[in-house]
C-alpha cells in the first residue's frame, strides 16, 4: 500500500506540484500566445473537416463547422483566463477595501458593514452574480465583475479577521503614540501586514472563479457567440452530445484540469503558511 | 431557550430584509437605466412618450427612497410585481414552479448528505492508507469538475447510450434521478471535505483514547463517539448548502430541461427581467433563512452546551463554496 503523506515520499508530491504548475504555465502560454500553440484558426471553419473525432490533425476534433476545437480551446484561455484574473482581482480589491474599513473603523461602522457582508454570504453567489449580470449586461467583462463582487464577502471577511489580529501588535500602537493618523497606521502599518492570508484566499478563489465563469458562460451570458469562451464552447456542443462527445468533454476536462492544478498549488501556499 | 429561539428569529427576519434591500440596490441602483435594460437593444424603437409610460408604470419616475419603499411595502404583501416578458405576477410565477425545485433540491440535498457524509466516514475509518488517500481526493475532484459537464455526461451515457432513463422533463422520479445526482455532487463533495476533516480532528481528542482503551471497536469509535461531535461543522454548512442548491438548480434545470425556479431564473436573466430575477434572490434568502432556522434548533440537540451557556469551542465551517 502507498502512503503518500509517508516522508519518504515527499519527491513525489513536490512532483505533482511541478506538474501542475507546467500546466499553469502552459495555460497561460494559451492565452498569451494562443497562435504558437494552435496554427489553425479558431473562427474559420473547413466545411468539409466537419465533426470529425479527435486525431492527430484536430487534437481535439473539429465542431459541426469544421473549426478545430484545440484552437478554439486554446484562443478561448484569453478570454476565460483574463474573466477569472478581472473576478478575484475585483473580489480582492473591494473585498479587501471593505474588510480594512470594518476592522479599522471598530464600533458601530464595524457592526455594520460586517452585517451587510453576513447577508452577502447569505445569498449564493450565484444568484448575486445572476442578478448583477442583469443589471450590468452581458459580456465577459459584465460576468468577470459579477463573479468578483459575489464573492467579495469572502475577503472580507479574512480581511477584517486579519486587521483585528494586527491591531493588536505593539508597533501599531507605538505608531499611535508617534501621532500618525488613522487613515495612514491602516494604510501603511495594518494593510502590508495582512497580505499573506488574503493572497493565499485569492489564490484559494482563482480555481472557483474559472469553474464560476464557465457556469456563467455556459448559461449563454459571456461573450457573444463566435468568441471561444470555455464555458460557451460545452453549451455549443450539446446540440451534437450523442455524435460527438468530444465538443462537450475535452473542454470541460480543460476547464476542471485547471480548476485541480489551480487549488493544488493554492493548497500548498496555505499549508506552507500554517 | 426561549430567548435563544426568539434570537434566531429575529436574526432570520433582518436577513429576509437585507437580502430584499441589497437585491434592489444591485437591481435598480446600478448605474444605468432599468427601463433601457429591461427593453434590451430595442430601446430605440419606442418613442419617448412610450418609455415615459413604462417608467411610472413600473414606478421608476419616483425618487429611489419613494421606489424601495413602495417595493418593499408590496413585498411585505407578497406582491413582487410582474415580469417584464410575460406581464404575469412574479409570486405566483414562482410559487406555481416551487414545488418542482424543491423536489430536486430535496432529493440532491439526501443524496449529498449520504454520499458525502458516507465517504468521509469510510475515508477516515479505513485501515489501507490507500484507500483513504484514494477516498479524501475524490471531494476534490468532485468540486473541480463543472456541474454542466457531469449533467450532460450523465445524459450522454445513462439516457442516450444505455436508454436507462429520461433525459428531460419533468415526469416521475425517473426523470428526478439524473439532475439529481448532478445536483448532489458538488454540495456532496463539500459536505465531505469538511465531515472529513472535522472526523480527523474530533478521532484525536483524548476522549476518544478513553473509548478506545474500554474496548469499543472501530465502528463504535467512529459511530457512537465520533460521529456526533464531528457533525457540528457540517451542519452549520448545510444552511449553505441548501442555498447553493438552489442556485445549482439554475444550471441543472437548464442542462435537464426541467420546468422549475431554476430555469425560470435563467431565463429572466437572458430576458433581463428584473422583477423576477428579484423575486428569485429573495426566494434563496427565504431557503436560506429557514433552513439555518432548522440548524439553529439542530444545535441544542448536538451540543447542549449552546443553550445552557457554557462556552463552546468554536467549530465553524469554511463558508467558502465553489460550484
Amino acid at each position: 500500500m502507498v502512503d503518500l503523506t509517508a516522508p519518504a515520499l515527499a519527491p513525489l508530491r513536490r512532483f505533482d506540484l511541478v506538474l501542475c504548475g507546467l500546466w499553469l504555465a502552459v495555460v497561460a502560454g494559451w492565452a498569451v500566445l494562443p497562435g504558437v500553440f494552435s496554427r489553425q484558426d479558431p473562427l474559420a471553419g473547413v466545411a468539409a473537416e466537419r465533426l470529425q473525432p479527435p486525431s492527430l490533425r484536430h487534437l481535439l476534433g473539429t465542431d459541426h463547422l469544421g473549426r478545430d476545437l484545440f484552437a478554439r480551446v486554446v484562443h478561448g484561455a484569453a478570454l476565460s483566463l483574463q474573466a477569472a484574473l478581472i473576478a478575484v482581482g475585483v473580489a480582492l480589491v473591494v473585498g479587501s477595501a471593505v474588510g480594512l474599513a470594518a476592522g479599522s473603523l471598530g464600533r458601530w461602522a464595524d457592526a455594520l458593514i460586517m452585517r451587510v457582508v453576513d447577508v452577502m454570504l447569505a445569498i449564493p453567489a450565484l444568484l448575486t452574480a445572476l442578478a448583477l449580470i442583469t443589471a450590468l449586461g452581458f459580456g465577459t467583462v459584465q460576468v468577470a465583475v459579477a463573479v468578483g463582487i459575489a464573492t467579495a464577502a469572502t475577503f472580507a471577511r479574512v480581511m477584517r479577521a486579519e486587521v483585528l489580529r494586527v491591531r493588536a501588535a505593539p508597533y501599531i500602537g507605538a505608531a499611535r503614540c508617534a501621532g500618525s493618523r488613522g487613515w495612514w497606521i491602516a494604510l501603511r502599518h495594518v494593510l502590508p501586514n495582512t497580505a499573506g492570508p488574503v493572497l493565499v484566499l485569492a489564490a484559494l478563489e482563482f480555481g472557483a472563479a474559472i469553474l464560476f465563469i464557465s457556469t456563467l458562460s455556459f448559461l449563454g451570458l459571456g461573450a457573444a457567440p463566435p468568441a471561444p469562451e470555455w464555458g460557451a464552447l460545452v453549451s455549443g456542443g450539446r446540440n451534437f452530445l450523442n455524435t460527438a462527445w468530444w465538443l462537450t468533454t475535452l473542454p470541460s476536462l480543460t476547464v476542471a484540469g485547471i480548476v485541480l492544478a489551480a487549488n493544488r498549488i493554492a493548497r500548498e501556499l496555505e499549508h506552507r503558511r500554517d | 431557550m426561549t430567548r435563544y429561539v426568539a434570537q434566531r428569529a429575529v436574526r432570520a427576519l433582518f436577513v429576509l430584509w437585507a437580502a430584499f434591500t441589497v437585491s434592489f440596490a444591485m437591481l435598480y441602483l446600478l448605474p444605468g437605466d432599468p427601463v433601457s435594460v429591461m427593453l434590451g437593444g430595442s430601446a430605440g424603437t419606442y418613442t419617448p412618450a412610450q418609455i415615459d409610460d413604462l417608467r411610472s408604470q413600473y414606478g421608476l419616475d419616483r425618487s429611489v427612497p419613494g421606489q424601495y419603499v413602495t417595493q418593499l411595502w408590496h413585498a411585505l404583501h407578497g406582491d413582487f410585481g410582474t415580469s417584464i416578458r410575460t406581464g404575469a405576477p412574479v409570486a405566483p410565477m414562482l410559487a406555481q414552479a416551487l414545488p418542482q425545485t424543491a423536489l430536486l433540491a430535496l432529493t440532491a440535498f439526501v443524496l449529498a448528505v449520504v454520499g458525502g457524509l458516507g465517504i468521509a466516514l469510510a475515508a477516515t475509518s479505513s485501515r489501507r492508507p490507500a484507500v483513504r488517500q484514494v477516498l479524501l481526493s475524490l471531494p476534490g475532484i468532485g468540486t473541480s469538475v463543472p456541474t454542466f459537464w457531469v449533467g450532460l455526461l450523465l445524459v450522454d451515457f445513462v439516457s442516450f447510450r444505455w436508454r436507462l432513463l429520461p433525459a428531460l422533463g419533468n415526469d416521475g422520479w425517473q426523470s428526478l434521478v439524473l439532475p439529481a445526482v448532478t445536483l448532489a455532487l458538488p454540495c456532496g463533495s463539500v459536505l465531505a471535505q469538511v465531515f472529513a476533516k472535522s472526523l480527523r480532528d474530533t478521532l484525536r481528542e483524548p476522549y476518544l483514547d478513553t473509548a478506545r482503551a474500554k474496548g469499543a471497536g472501530r465502528a463504535r469509535v467512529h459511530l457512537r463517539h465520533a460521529a456526533r461531535n464531528a457533525a457540528l461543522p457540517a451542519v452549520t454548512l448545510s444552511g449553505i448548502i441548501v442555498g447553493n442548491l438552489l442556485a445549482g438548480a439554475v444550471v441543472v434545470e437548464t442542462v435537464f430541461s426541467r420546468e422549475g425556479v431554476g430555469r425560470i431564473t435563467a431565463e429572466a436573466v437572458l430576458g433581463q427581467d428584473i422583477p423576477v430575477v428579484q423575486g428569485a434572490v429573495v426566494l434563496g434568502a427565504v431557503g436560506f433563512v429557514l433552513v439555518n432556522l432548522a440548524v439553529d434548533a439542530a444545535y441544542p440537540v448536538l451540543d447542549p452546551r449552546i443553550t445552557t451557556g457554557r462556552p463552546v469551542p468554536r467549530k465553524e465551517a469554511d463558508p467558502r463554496w465553489s460550484i
